[in-house]
C-alpha cells in the first residue's frame, strides 16, 4: 500500500519534472518575448577594453522623447493637411471656424477609421493624446453642434457601430483559408429615422460635414457582391454609398447652409452622384489619416491649410468597372482540396499544400488609370474598338465621361495655379529633367504639385503601351498670390521603358527593356487625364473631341513637349536582364486559358478565368516539391576563427558616426560569415520571427523588428519602454518603464495613400527620419514598412498599406522613405515582394500575369528601392508567382532582384503559418532568405524543422552556400542599423540566465530529486513488504 | 491455462481506461492545427507502456505491471507538454485576434482528452494493477 502511495506521488512529481524539462528546452527559444514582458535579459554586452568614442554610431537629433513626440504629432498633422484632397468646391470651403457653426453628420463622424486593422492599426497608447475628428475640430476652434454629437454617441446609435471582428472593423479579417467569397461589410450608418426633430432643428443654419467611412484591414478584402451588414441598410457595392448614407446626406441638405462631404476611406469610393449633385457644395478626401491626422484635415476645412493633395488612385464611376475586377476574388483549381476528387490524372490538392486558389491578372499592363486613360485616347482617336460596350458601366458604348469621376493625380485648391512646361531634356541612359514654372494666380497662398507624364510611341498590334504614365513629380514651396517658382522634375527613361518578352538580345538571352523609336510626348497636368488631354491637343492640334470630367481642367497643347527618339534602344536598360517569370503567364502553361486586355481591341480581356485544372508541371509548385537536399560539393567553412566582429565592418567619420559599411564584395564579409557555426546559421534562418536572432560568434545582438507603415505597431510593441530592460540604463535613449511615455504608441502616422497624396518627397523623408528616431528611443532596428504593392483594384482592403495604383509614385515614395530612414540607423523592410494584390486566400494563392505587366507595374514599385539598396531588407509575400511560392521563386528573388537590380540586402518571408508551402528548404534554396516564424511551425510536417535536418544540410554544399549568402545579406543589412550602437571592437556578448529560466531549472531539479526520493522510498517499502 | 481474472484490480481497469483514451488522443491529435513529432512519440510510448503493463499484469501477474501507470503518466504529460510548444503561436494569435478560436478547437478537445488520460494514469499509479 505504501509502495503504491509513493509510486503515485512519484508519478505526480515526475510528470511535473517532464513539464519542467520541456519548458527548460522550449522557453529559451522564446526568451526575447518573455524577457520583454518581464523586463529581464538573456545576454548583456560587456566592454573588455578601452574604447574610442562613445560607440554610438547613430544619434538622436532630439534632446528628449517628449520633443520627438511633439515633432511626430506636428508632422502627422502636416502630412494629413497636405494629403487631404479637395475634389469639389463651389466656394463653400473654407469654413470660418469661429463664426460658422458646423454639424457633423453620419454615425461614422464619431467612429472614423484612422488606420487599418492588425499591422497598421492607428493607436494611441495609455495616457497618450488621442485625436479623433470631433477632438480635432474642437481643437481647431470649430463650434460643433453638440446635440448632434449627443445623438451620434447615444447608446441607440452605438448599436449600429461598425464592429464585426474588432471594434471599428466593418470587414471580417480571416487568417484561415476560405472557399467562399467574403459576404458582408458593415457600413455602420444609422437610419434617418433616428434623427429626431429636435436634433434636426439644431442643425438648421449650420454647415454640414457629412462623413463617409470605409475601413481597411489586413487579411480582408472588399467584394462587389457583398451585402451591408447594417440592419435595414443596403448598397449596390460596398464602395458605393449605402442607402442610409444617402438618406443622411439628404437630411443634411435640408437642414444646412452648405453641405460638405468628407471621405474617410483609402479605397476609392463611387462619388459620381455626389459630384453631380448641385446641392453638395464640396467633397474632401481625407483617407485614413492616423491618430493626429484629423488636426490637419480640420486645418483644411478651416482654411488654415490650403489643400494641395492629389489623388493616388483613379476614382471610377463604378468601382468594379476596370478589367482587373474581372479576375479578383475567389477562383479555385478544379482539383482543389475541397473539390472531393482528383482531376483526371492530376491528384487532388491538399489543405497542407495551401494551393487551391489562383487569380489571373488578365488586364495585363492596364491597371488603374493606365486602363481608363489609354482607352480614352483610343476613344478620342477612334481606334482599338474603344467604344465597344464591353467594360461600359451603363451597358452602352464606352465613354470616358461615363466611367471616371476623378482621375488619378487630380486635386483642387483654394487658389488657382498656372503651370507651364518650359522645357524637357531627355536622353537614353541619362537622367534628364523637365522645367516647369508654377504661378499662383489666385488669392490664397498655397503649394502646387507638378506631375510629369509621358506617352511612348504605340503601334497598333505591337507592344502594349499605356497612353500616359507618370514619370516624376515635384511640389512647390508655399507660393504667395502672384508668386512663381520653377521646379525641376527628373526624367529617368528606365521608368517608361517597355518590357518586351520576345526580343532576343546580342548575348542570346531573351527579354529586354525597350525604348521604341518615335515621338515621346511629355506633358504636365492636374492628374493623368489632364496630362493626356494636353498630349492629345498637341497630337491632334485640336481640343474639340476631348472630354473633361472636372470643371477646372485647363487643356493646353503648350504643356506637352515632344521628344523624338530616332532609333530604338534595347540595350541601355537591359544589362543582365532576361525573362525570369515566364511561367507566371498561364497561357504559357495552358495555352489559351486567359484572354488579356489589349489596345488592339478593347472588347477583349473581359473574361473571368474559371476552374483551371493544373498540369503535371504546375503541380510541382502547387505541392511544394521544388527543391530537395542532396549530397554535393566539398562543403563550406563554418565556425572559423577569423577574429572579426560585425562592428569590424563599420566605417565611421571623424566623430565616430556611421559613414557606411565595407563594400558588399569585400572578402571580409565572407570571412565574417565563416565565423558563424552551422548551428547558429540554422537557428538564425529558421527563427527569424519578430526578433532577428543574435549571432554571438560575430557579436550581432538580438535585433528587434516590428510592423509597420504607421509606425511601430502598438499591438506588437506596446510603447517606447517595451524593449528596454534595467541593463540598458546607460543607453542615452533608454526609456524607463515607469514613465508615462514608455506606454505611448508609435503607430500614429497617416496611412500610405494619404502620404502618397501629399506628393511631397520632403514630407515622406521627414516621416522616415522620425520613424528612425522612434527606433532609437524604442530599441528597435528594423521597421516592416513601407508596403510597396500596387493598388491593382480598389477592392483590396490592404490598400491602406500601399501607396498608389501607380508604380512610379509608389517607387519614389518607398525609395525616399527607406533612404531617409537609413540615415537614422533604421533598416526598413519593404513588403510584400511581390504581387500581393488581394488578401483573400493570400496564403498560397497562385498569381498569374504576363511578364511585361509584372515588370512594368508591380515590380517597378520595388525596383528603385532595391536597386539603390535604400532598403536593407525585403519581406516576401504569401502568394505564389505562377504556381511557385514567391519566397522561393528565384526568378524574382535572384534573377530580377539581385542580378538585374543589384539588391544586396536580406529577404525574409511573411509570417510562416505552418503550411508546407512556406518551408525553409524551398525558401533558402530559392534565395528567399530567413523565415519570419518559429521553428516549431514545421514540427509535425513532412519536412520537419531545419535543425532536425542538420546532418543532411551539412552534406549539401549548394544549400550551405545559399545559407551563407543569406547570412551575408542580413549581416550587411544589420550592420547599417542602430543595433550596433554601443558596441565597439572590444565588446563581447555575455550570456545571462534570467531569473525565470533559473526558476525553470530549479523546478527541474526539485521535481527530479523528489521523484528520486519517492521512488527510493517506494522500492524500499516494496522490499519490506516482500 | 492461467486464471488471470482474480489478479485484476481497480487499478487495472483505470489503467485500461487511460490506455484507451490515450489511443483516442493519438487519433484526435491528427486534427490539431500544429503537431509535434515528439508529442506523438511520447503519447504512443504512453499507450504502449500502458497496454504492455495490462498484458503483463493480466497474463503473468508480474508486479512490474504496477509501474505501468507511473510510466504512462510521465510519458503522457511529456507528450502534452510538447504538443503545447507548437501551439503557443496559434494561441497567441487567437488571443490577439489574428486567428479565430475555431482553429484551436481540435487541439483543445485533444488536450482535454489527454489531460483525462494523464489523470487516469496518475490514479492507477496510486493503485496496483496486479493484486498483491
Amino acid at each position: 500500500m505504501k509502495q503504491a502511495l509513493m509510486r503515485g506521488f512519484a508519478a505526480l512529481t515526475a510528470s511535473l519534472c517532464a513539464v519542467s524539462l520541456v519548458a527548460a528546452s522550449y522557453a529559451p527559444t522564446r526568451s526575447a518575448f518573455i524577457n520583454s514582458r518581464l523586463g529581464t535579459v538573456s545576454y548583456r554586452l560587456e566592454e573588455t577594453g578601452e574604447t574610442t568614442g562613445d560607440s554610438y554610431y547613430f544619434e538622436s537629433e532630439f534632446n528628449s522623447l517628449s520633443d520627438l513626440l511633439a515633432a511626430k504629432t506636428q508632422l502627422a498633422e502636416q502630412i494629413a493637411a497636405e494629403g487631404t484632397v479637395l475634389l469639389k468646391n463651389n466656394g463653400a470651403l473654407p469654413l470660418n471656424a469661429s463664426s460658422e457653426p458646423v454639424t457633423l453628420w453620419g454615425h461614422n463622424s464619431v467612429f472614423t477609421a484612422r488606420g487599418g486593422m492588425i499591422g497598421s492599426t492607428a493607436a494611441a497608447g495609455e495616457g497618450q493624446q488621442d485625436v479623433n475628428l470631433i477632438d480635432a475640430m474642437f481643437a481647431k476652434g470649430f463650434q460643433l453642434n453638440e446635440q448632434m454629437i449627443g445623438l451620434l454617441t447615444s447608446e441607440e446609435a452605438f448599436a449600429y457601430t461598425r464592429q464585426t471582428f474588432f471594434p471599428g472593423a466593418g470587414l471580417v479579417p480571416s487568417f484561415e483559408a476560405t472557399w467562399e467569397q467574403p459576404a458582408v461589410y458593415l457600413v455602420g450608418e444609422i437610419p434617418a429615422s433616428m434623427y429626431t426633430d429636435e436634433v434636426l432643428a439644431s442643425a438648421d443654419g449650420t454647415a454640414a460635414v457629412c462623413v463617409i467611412t470605409r475601413d481597411n484591414s489586413e487579411a480582408a478584402d472588399y467584394e462587389p457582391t457583398m451585402f451591408n451588414g447594417t440592419e435595414g441598410d443596403s448598397f449596390e457595392r460596398p464602395l458605393a454609398l449605402s442607402q442610409y448614407e444617402k438618406d443622411m446626406i439628404e437630411l443634411a441638405k435640408q437642414h444646412s447652409t452648405k453641405v460638405i462631404v468628407l471621405i474617410n476611406a483609402d479605397n476609392p469610393l463611387e462619388l459620381e452622384e455626389l459630384k453631380n449633385d448641385e446641392e453638395i457644395d464640396a467633397i474632401v478626401w481625407a483617407g485614413l489619416p492616423g491618430v493626429y491626422g484629423f488636426l490637419g484635415v480640420a486645418d483644411v476645412l478651416s482654411g488654415q491649410a490650403n489643400p494641395s493633395g492629389h489623388l493616388p488612385d483613379t476614382y471610377a464611376v463604378n468601382s468594379a468597372s476596370a478589367p482587373a475586377m474581372q479576375n479578383f476574388g475567389l477562383f479555385m483549381y478544379s482539383n482543389n482540396s475541397n473539390s472531393g476528387a482528383a482531376a483526371g490524372d492530376i491528384a487532388q490538392l491538399t489543405t497542407d499544400n495551401k494551393s487551391d486558389w489562383y487569380v489571373v491578372e488578365t488586364e495585363g499592363i492596364y491597371q488603374g488609370y493606365k486602363y481608363y486613360e489609354t482607352r480614352y485616347e483610343d476613344q478620342v482617336l477612334g481606334q482599338g474598338n474603344a467604344a465597344a460596350a464591353e467594360g461600359s458601366s451603363n451597358g452602352g458604348a464606352w465613354s470616358y465621361a461615363n466611367e471616371v469621376s476623378y482621375p488619378f493625380g487630380y486635386g483642387a485648391s483654394y487658389t488657382t495655379f498656372e503651370q507651364k512646361l518650359d522645357s524637357v531634356n531627355a536622353a537614353v541612359g541619362q537622367t534628364g529633367s523637365a522645367q516647369v514654372t508654377v504661378t499662383n494666380t489666385g488669392n490664397v497662398a498655397g503649394k502646387s504639385v507638378v506631375e510629369l507624364f509621358v506617352q511612348t510611341p504605340y503601334t497598333n498590334g505591337g507592344l502594349e503601351k499605356s497612353a500616359v504614365q507618370l514619370v516624376g513629380f515635384a511640389k512647390t514651396s508655399e507660393l504667395a498670390p502672384g508668386a512663381s517658382e520653377t521646379v525641376t522634375v527628373e526624367i529617368d527613361p528606365a521608368l517608361f521603358a517597355s518590357y518586351d518578352e520576345t526580343v532576343t538580345k546580342a548575348d542570346g538571352t531573351v527579354g529586354a527593356w525597350v525604348l521604341e523609336a518615335g515621338d515621346y510626348y511629355f506633358a504636365i497636368g492636374n492628374g493623368a487625364h489632364n496630362a493626356l488631354n494636353n498630349i492629345l491637343a498637341k497630337k491632334t492640334g485640336s481640343t474639340d473631341n476631348l472630354i473633361s470630367v472636372n470643371a477646372d481642367e485647363q487643356i493646353s497643347a503648350d504643356n506637352a513637349i515632344v521628344w523624338n527618339l530616332a532609333a530604338p534602344d534595347v540595350d541601355t536598360y537591359s544589362v543582365n536582364v532576361q525573362n525570369a517569370i515566364q511561367n507566371a503567364d498561364i497561357n504559357k502553361l495552358i495555352p489559351g486559358t486567359a484572354e488579356y486586355t489589349t489596345r488592339a481591341d478593347w472588347s477583349k480581356g473581359w473574361k473571368t478565368v474559371e476552374s483551371i485544372t493544373p498540369t503535371a508541371d504546375m503541380m510541382v509548385g502547387l505541392t511544394n516539391s521544388t527543391y530537395s537536399l542532396s549530397e554535393n560539393g566539398e562543403g563550406v567553412t563554418w565556425g572559423a576563427d577569423n577574429g572579426l566582429m560585425l562592428v569590424s565592418m563599420l566605417e565611421t567619420d571623424e566623430n565616430g558616426n556611421f559613414k557606411g559599411v565595407k563594400d558588399f564584395d569585400d572578402p571580409m564579409w565572407e570571412q565574417l560569415v565563416q565565423q558563424i557555426t552551422l548551428d547558429e546559421a540554422i537557428h538564425f534562418i529558421e527563427w527569424g520571427a519578430d526578433d532577428i536572432e543574435n549571432i554571438d560568434s560575430v557579436v550581432l545582438p538580438r535585433t528587434y523588428m516590428n510592423d509597420g507603415p504607421l509606425g511601430f505597431a502598438y499591438d506588437q510593441i506596446a510603447g517606447y519602454g517595451t524593449r528596454w530592460t534595467s541593463a540598458d540604463q546607460s543607453n542615452p535613449y533608454y526609456v524607463d518603464s515607469k514613465t508615462a511615455e514608455s506606454k505611448y504608441s508609435m503607430a500614429t502616422m497617416p496611412t500610405e495613400p494619404v502620404v502618397a497624396a501629399t506628393w511631397n518627397i520632403d514630407l515622406i523623408r521627414r516621416e522616415a527620419e522620425l520613424y528612425g528616431e522612434d527606433a532609437l528611443y524604442a530599441k528597435e532596428s528594423i521597421c516592416i514598412a513601407p508596403g510597396a504593392n500596387l493598388h491593382r483594384t480598389p477592392y483590396c482592403a490592404r490598400n491602406h498599406e500601399y501607396y498608389s495604383e501607380d508604380p512610379v509614385l509608389t517607387s519614389l515614395m518607398a525609395t525616399n522613405f527607406c533612404d531617409a530612414a537609413s540615415t537614422k540607423g533604421l533598416v526598413t523592410q519593404v513588403k510584400h515582394y511581390a504581387f500581393n494584390h488581394q488578401e483573400l486566400n493570400r496564403s498560397g494563392i497562385s498569381t498569374f500575369m504576363t511578364e511585361q505587366a509584372a515588370r512594368e507595374n508591380e515590380l517597378r514599385c520595388f525596383q528603385k528601392v532595391m536597386s539603390t539598396n535604400s532598403t536593407g531588407t525585403i519581406m516576401t509575400a504569401f502568394n505564389r508567382i505562377g504556381t511557385t511560392y514567391v519566397g522561393a521563386y528565384s526568378g524574382v528573388l535572384e534573377q530580377i532582384g539581385r542580378k538585374e537590380w543589384g539588391y544586396k540586402g536580406g529577404y525574409v518571408t511573411d509570417m510562416v503559418n505552418g503550411s508546407m508551402y512556406m518551408n525553409w528548404l524551398d525558401t533558402v534554396y530559392g534565395g528567399g532568405g530567413i523565415m519570419l516564424g518559429s521553428a516549431p511551425n514545421w514540427q509535425g510536417t513532412k519536412l520537419g524543422i531545419m535543425e532536425d535536418s542538420k546532418d543532411a544540410i551539412a552534406k549539401d554544399t549548394a544549400f550551405q552556400q545559399q545559407m551563407q549568402y543569406t547570412l551575408k545579406t542580413w549581416l550587411y543589412a544589420t550592420a547599417q542599423s542602430n543595433v550596433l550602437n554601443g558596441i565597439s571592437m572590444t565588446s563581447k556578448i555575455v550570456k545571462v540566465t534570467p531569473w525565470w529560466l533559473a526558476a525553470i531549472y530549479a523546478a527541474v531539479g526539485v521535481t527530479a530529486v523528489l521523484t528520486a526520493i519517492l521512488l527510493f522510498l517506494g522500492f524500499k517499502s516494496g522490499k519490506k513488504a516482500a | 491455462m492461467n486464471d488471470t481474472k482474480a489478479k485484476k484490480s481497480l487499478g487495472f481497469y483505470i489503467l485500461a481506461a487511460g490506455a484507451v483514451i490515450t489511443v483516442i488522443c493519438i487519433v484526435l491529435y491528427g486534427s490539431a492545427m500544429n503537431k509535434a513529432n515528439s508529442a506523438y512519440g511520447f503519447m504512443v510510448a504512453a499507450a504502449v507502456v500502458a497496454i504492455a503493463a495490462l498484458v503483463i499484469g493480466a497474463v503473468t501477474g508480474n508486479k512490474i505491471a504496477n509501474w505501468g501507470g507511473f510510466c504512462a503518466a510521465v510519458l503522457m504529460m511529456a507528450g502534452l507538454a510538447w504538443s503545447l510548444t507548437v501551439m503557443v503561436d496559434a494561441i497567441g494569435y487567437v488571443i490577439s485576434g489574428l486567428y479565430q478560436f475555431s482553429l484551436l478547437q481540435s487541439y483543445i478537445v485533444f488536450a482535454v482528452c489527454g489531460g483525462i488520460a494523464w489523470l487516469l494514469f496518475l490514479m492507477s499509479s496510486f493503485m496496483n494493477v496486479v493484486q498483491e
